[in-house]
């Protein structure tokens, strides 16, 4: 705690204004508190107060998902390749932030569910722990052998053989009757 | 005489108004690439296909220059270097396995047109 008050009192008010900043863009796209934490050196107070003024209610409880095994389904894996492939694309193109790039794929990623129909099912904080994945080497882009597409998968999986969810569907895949999901017999 | 000559006035015309509508098709394609790296560079970058050398140069055209740039008989603006299989995935004629749904096509289209774009940006 010490430590922190420290921290907070030697730092400039520029990089703080830029920090609020950043967390009230962060908010808006439905970051939880976790993840703003993580990316800005803002005190949890502050977080929180912000959080409660930009939303106007208070930021959901409980522990952030940790598994990597979401990702590897079969619908979210297709969101979460997407959304890492546009990620990895803007990383390689401009020097970016890593929140920033994460922020930016992320509103392309949504932007492309509008236009094709469908939820986005990766949330903001969801697409963010992934791209923490993949950066700690947890989960890897792989290539399909079918179709040449990169797609998340486990670090461990046999690459040679490696068929992507939508090269071939698993048998249940898109047989869900929720609105906005993605349809294997349609 | 007078035929041939007519005809010929008319593929000249034909070809005339081709120019011109490539010149602003050009003329399009600069100006909102522009307004789009001008925007944000990074998204840019994505969308257009372009690497950041390219949006840079893009982004410092004068007006005078774009206008001398789109009179070009050829188009600036090119189809993403798309292969075969995502070229089908669009058009809906690729069923690799099983029928899959029309959405679920157009995101594996996505998905791999926005891999190569980091491929080819490595």
């Amino acid at each position: 705690m010490t430590t922190a008050t420290a921290k907070s009192a030697s730092k400039s008010i520029v990089s703080e204004s830029r920090d609020i900043e950043r967390a009230i863009e962060l908010i808006g796209l439905g970051a939880r508190l976790q993840v703003l934490e993580s990316e800005t050196n803002l005190s949890y107070e502050k977080l929180l107060r912000l959080y409660k003024e930009v939303t106007g209610r208070s930021p959901s409880k409980g522990q952030l998902p940790f598994s990597t095994d979401y990702f590897l389904q079969w619908q979210p894996n297709i969101h979460a390749s997407l959304f890492e492939n546009i990620r990895q694309s803007l990383i390689k193109t401009v020097a970016l932030d890593d929140i920033d790039a994460v922020m930016k794929a992320y509103r392309l990623y949504a932007e492309q569910m509008q236009v094709c129909g469908l939820e986005p099912l990766l949330s903001f904080t969801r697409a963010w722990r992934l791209a923490r994945f993949i950066d700690a080497g947890m989960l890897v882009r792989t290539r399909c052998t079918c179709c040449g597409g990169h797609f998340v998968a486990d670090p461990y999986i046999n690459t040679r053989h490696y068929v992507c969810g939508l090269c071939k569907p698993p048998a249940r895949a898109g047989k869900g009757r929720a609105d906005g999901a993605l349809r294997a017999d349609a | 005489m007078t035929a041939t000559a007519a005809a010929t006035h008319t593929l000249d015309a034909e070809r005339e108004q081709l120019l011109a509508e490539i010149r602003e098709a050009n003329l399009t394609y600069l100006m909102l690439a522009q307004r789009l790296i001008r925007a944000d560079k990074a998204e840019a970058t994505f969308r257009l296909g372009l690497s950041e050398t390219a949006a840079d140069l893009i982004a410092a055209l004068t007006p005078a220059q774009i206008v001398k740039l789109a009179s070009h008989n050829t188009l600036l603006c090119r189809f993403q270097d798309a292969d075969d299989i995502v070229w089908k995935l669009l058009t809906s004629s690729h069923a690799p396995q099983r029928l899959v749904g029309e959405a679920a096509q157009r995101l594996h289209a996505s998905i791999l047109m926005a891999g190569r774009l980091a491929d080819t940006a490595a």
